[in-house]
């Protein structure tokens, strides 16, 4: 081959994309400064799991475009050596990496291994341009660059095969071999060929293959592609458990505190990293509960618009970045606000924060603080937001609770129940966090009791806090109001503190979220179980025996999101359920998959004004797996409000009924204590 | 002897019913500090009001020009310094109405006075007398006293009953102020006046609402029907807004209007806290649902098991009957 030539070439090629990256990533530095280089064990097994493991593109519901992926990821690693190779052999005929010269076991093992690959490959590009040309499924983002990419890879991997085939033909070895799939069935291919035209063709093959490699690298950063070149990293750099379940507390006394995201600025540099990481796949809005009913919310629309808007400001950000002092105050300034154009005021808050988007994503992009940050900005420094949200802070602010009732009737629910308060003095195990839902509304009161009944059954010691309870603050915090978050969540972590709790028990997921999640941020580590998890423990110690909850009906389960998703409580519930004789018939969305009931991240509290309900949505789904009829067994107070809403919405009131685990279970301690009796009477 | 300035509030010449309360408030400061109360109408064609007023017994100053065509905080506070000025007043005293809580605050920091809003009963005699406010969203009640030179409240017409002129009493004067402000100098400017034209009284200020849910089955004229006879609102429960029975504006709840008349009655409304949280305040409240498990009967006062198409008509016709027999 020619080293001058291959000099040149790889000059050409390198100068530009060295170029265009470096152009990419500066901007990055002007943006904030975030910690993600600490815990380098768990990082690095999170870069094993889901980047080089592809955990998440083997999730059964998209299969098959994820083996693909799988099938061009293990292509690109395999054929990375054989690209460093093939430039070699530009130099000098005789190269060889290390270690695998082709006459040695380990070299020939990588040459039939490469072949593999590079069929496979080629099957799976050819598979991606199926579906971009011909089945166009509505998640993908259709654009020039993705079909050009593919036809990139297809070039990539018929050159490489005509290189080898020709190899072949001219050494004079004609016919199948295994030791070469893809070379041998390339020389067959070529096998009409005179001796001197393979030749012509296996140099001009070569030549191209390395063009195409360069010209495919300078594709790289300059558009959704970057994916290739980031998300492994971003894969390392992702935000490590609680992740998103535990927001950024902004730290409100400093003087020059920043109030969540105005400019792309106030991104983090990993959120920037996050835009360049996202291809474009759409799984995140597969089942996101505003994409699927209508609202103007898709993850990788905001992922693809702050690209766009870093590639737009790349000056600016350069100069920001170099900047200090009142300049850079200026500059800042200077930068145009995101909600003005780059992520409306209407995708930011229709986001109910139920992290399907961050559980489908295979690159672990992170889109949902990213959304509550420019809730922030608009609530605690813009002061634009729905107007609901302003009387739920102001309910919360005064009564303690979102509806603005009183907060002395904070303990009708359970008057006649001679309930222990931990003000009494008297020792307890679990501190029951009633949670305003429970304490107030007269559905959750029921559920708010049977928890109650339970714990009596089960002998189990525990208190309330009464009057002294109040708002863990979960929903204000996801519509922005941090500073009104913090207040509830130094008052909780202060009241705990005085009665010395140590374990604490909710029937709300949006509160066990926060006091397990959130509050050791604030100086307050408890161990915080989900009724549901306590019931299972409970019938696992023996301490509770059921009977039959149910009966014969029908009944399914809807996971609420804070429960299964954020906190991984997905099978506890299900075997309490089971202990109380109930066979649940999954959901076609259960689980870390779960489909949101449309009132978390504080949505609950706001006019669904866009689209369709999410509730009803859910509804119809439970419905047609229940065959019409059944129970509906939620696990918190605003999944089963919006059920309930949707049953009532659809004119399903007769044949559907929305119950709590906990009144199946405490109806099932009750069918247990009949059925004892019935014996001796 | 402190002069009480009363600021009315007008419209086309018309003197606007809060200003009447007003006037009682003003009249009881004047007893109590033992002084007299004067009026300042502002406006454009406002003489009706002025006469109006003053056939109460008031003199009124006049201030009326272009200028102040259209209500601005920004042209009608140096009307207001003005007549402080030239009356001596101690007291400057306006209705707590959307323009005067808007007029008040600027009025007083152009004459450094201490401010009390909201005020809904005097109590005390003499320069001290004692302002009762509610304080913390109502949660907390207040007597307070302003210490300030000159002294300006806004007072809650709701609390004090409009004046009515005594047959006889000899009309004060109407004195013309000229004003002083120039158009060109504010900073403000009035872009438009959006009036909702209902035949019914708003939503968010009614005495009486009447207010439907799922149970009316997308039929609201019983609703209505009572509603109208009661001089009151029609609201709606979410469910029923949702099902395209009730316009949006009419939705009582956590997301939709929050309300607190005298009566609400709440027909066919199963009661989600949702919904109580847009009606808790509601001085009476009185349900009519067929459910008797139904959670609104927990927050009623009077509650009625049983159907609303009969309910509501049988309790129209009785207050008909009620009120032709007074």
């Amino acid at each position: 081959m020619s080293p001058l030539a291959t000099a040149l070439l790889l000059a050409a090629g390198l100068a530009p994309f060295a170029w265009n990256l470096a152009r990419r990533l500066r901007p990055l530095r002007a943006l904030r400064a975030e910690q993600r280089l600490d815990r380098p064990l768990a990082r690095l097994s999170g870069l094993l799991r889901f980047g080089l493991a592809q955990r998440r593109l083997f999730d059964r519901e998209e299969l098959v475009p994820g083996l693909l992926h799988v099938l061009v990821f293990g292509a690109f690693l395999v054929l990375a050596l054989r690209t460093v190779t093939l430039f070699g052999l530009g130099f000098s005929e005789a190269f060889a990496l290390p270690g695998l010269a082709p006459s040695s076991p380990a070299g020939r093992a990588y040459l039939v291994a490469k072949d593999v690959v590079v069929l496979a490959a080629l099957a799976g590009a050819l598979g991606f341009l199926w579906r971009r040309l011909v089945t166009k499924p509505a998640r993908l983002t259709l654009s020039v660059e993705g079909t050009l990419v593919l036809g990139f890879i297809v070039a990539l991997m018929l050159t490489e095969l005509a290189f080898d085939g020709a190899a072949r033909l001219r050494a004079g070895e004609v016919g199948w071999s295994a030791a070469a799939p893809g070379g041998s069935l390339a020389a067959l291919a070529m096998s009409g060929l005179s001796l001197a035209a393979a030749g012509l063709l296996g140099a001009a093959a070569f030549w191209l293959h390395l063009a195409v490699v360069l010209a495919f690298l300078n594709v790289l950063p300059l558009g959704k592609h970057f994916h290739v070149l980031t998300a492994l990293p971003n894969v390392y750099l992702r935000a490590l458990p609680p992740g998103a379940s535990a927001l950024r507390p902004l730290d409100l006394e400093r003087e020059d505190a920043v109030f969540g995201t105005r400019s792309v600025a106030d991104l983090s540099w990993k959120e920037g990293l996050d835009a360049y990481a996202c291809t474009e796949c759409g799984r995140c809005q597969t089942h996101c509960p505003a994409h699927t009913t209508g609202k103007p919310l898709s993850a990788k629309e905001v992922n693809r618009a702050v690209r766009a808007h870093l590639r737009e400001q790349e000056r600016p950000l350069v100069a920001l970045a170099a900047a200090g002092g009142p300049a850079r105050a200026e500059l800042q300034a200077a930068l145009p606000a995101l909600a003005d154009g780059v992520v409306q005021p209407d995708t930011f808050w229709s986001c109910t924060t139920c992290g399907w988007c961050e559980t489908a994503c295979p690159v672990l992009i992170e889109n949902v603080p990213r959304l509550v940050d420019l809730r922030r900005q608009a609530v605690l420094v813009d002061a634009v937001m729905p107007d609901e949200a302003g009387r739920i802070f102001r309910n919360l602010e005064t009564q303690g609770n979102p509806w603005g009732i009183g907060s002395n009737k904070r303990t009708e629910w359970c008057e006649g129940l001679d309930v222990p308060r931990a003000a009494s003095g008297e020792p307890f195990e679990w501190l029951f966090f009633v949670g305003c839902a429970g304490a107030f509304d007269e559905r959750q009161k029921k559920v708010s009791r049977a928890i109650v009944r339970i714990l009596r059954e089960a002998g189990v010691s525990f208190a309330i806090l009464g009057d002294e309870e109040t708002c863990t603050g979960d929903a204000a915090r996801r519509l922005g109001n941090e500073y009104l978050f913090q207040q509830q969540a130094r008052a909780s972590v202060e009241t705990f503190g005085r009665y010395g709790v140590r374990k604490i028990l909710v029937q709300c997921p949006h509160c066990l979220n926060t006091l397990r999640n959130e509050l050791p941020a604030f100086g307050g580590r408890y161990e915080v179980v989900h009724h549901a998890e306590l019931v299972d423990r409970l019938v696992a110690e023996g301490r509770l025996t059921l009977g039959d909850g149910l009966g014969q009906v029908r009944a399914t389960y809807h996971d609420p999101c804070y429960l299964a998703r954020h906190n991984g409580v997905a099978e506890a519930p299900r075997r309490a359920l089971a202990a109380a004789g109930v066979q649940v018939t999954e959901l076609p969305r259960s689980g870390r998959t779960g489909f949101c009931c449309g009132a978390g991240g504080g949505r609950m509290w706001l006019e669904e004004k866009l689209g369709t309900r999410v509730n009803r949505s859910r509804v119809d789904e439970a419905a047609a797996a229940l065959g019409g009829a059944g129970v509906i067994a939620a696990a918190c107070p605003f999944c089963i409000t919006m059920l309930k809403d949707g049953v009532a919405e659809t004119g399903r009131e007769e044949a559907i009924h929305v119950l709590d685990v906990a009144e199946i279970v405490a109806t099932a301690m009750r069918t247990r204590t009949a059925g004892t009796q019935t014996p001796g009477a | 002897m402190s002069t009480v300035l009363l600021v009315a509030e007008q419209a086309q010449g018309a003197l606007r019913r809060s200003t009447l309360s007003a006037l009682t408030a003003a009249r009881e400061l004047a007893r109590r500090t033992g002084g007299a109360v004067t009026a300042l109408v502002a406006g454009h064609g406002a003489r009706g009001a002025a006469d109006e007023l003053a056939a109460h017994g008031v003199d009124v100053l006049l201030a009326d020009a272009p200028v102040l065509e259209r209500y601005l905080a920004e042209s009608y506070a140096p009307v207001v310094a003005d007549a402080v000025a030239a009356t001596g007043a101690a007291w400057v005293v306006v209705a707590a109405t959307a323009c005067g809580k808007d007029l008040l605050p600027r009025a007083a920091a152009a004459l450094g006075a201490g401010v009390a809003t909201d005020v809904l009963s005097l109590a005390g005699d003499g320069p001290e007398v004692l302002l009762r406010r509610p304080m913390w969203a109502g949660n907390v009640l207040a007597e307070v006293e302003i210490t300030s030179a000159v002294k300006a409240i806004s007072v809650r017409p709701t609390e004090f009953a409009p004046a009515v002129a005594a047959a006889g009493v000899a009309p004060g004067t109407v004195t013309a102020r000229p004003v002083a402000v120039a158009a060109a100098a504010l900073r403000t400017r009035f872009v438009e006046l959006q009036v909702a034209k209902s035949d019914r009284p708003d939503l968010a200020d009614a005495r009486v609402v009447v207010a439907g849910g799922r149970g009316t089955k997308g039929d609201f004229k019983a609703i209505e029907a009572l509603a109208d006879e009661l001089g009151g609102a029609v609201g709606a429960s979410r469910a029923a807004v949702d099902a395209g029975w009730a316009p949006n504006d009419w939705q009582v709840g956590q997301t939709g209007k929050v309300v607190a008349p005298d009566l609400y009655v709440a027909a066919g409304i199963s009661g989600a806290i949702q919904h109580v949280a847009g009606m808790k305040g509601a001085k009476v409240i009185v349900a009519i649902n067929k459910d008797p498990e139904a959670p609104i009967f927990q927050v009623a006062d009077y509650g009625l098991v049983g159907d609303l198409f009969q309910a509501l008509p049988e309790l129209q016709a009785r207050i008909r009957a009620a009120r032709e027999a007074r």
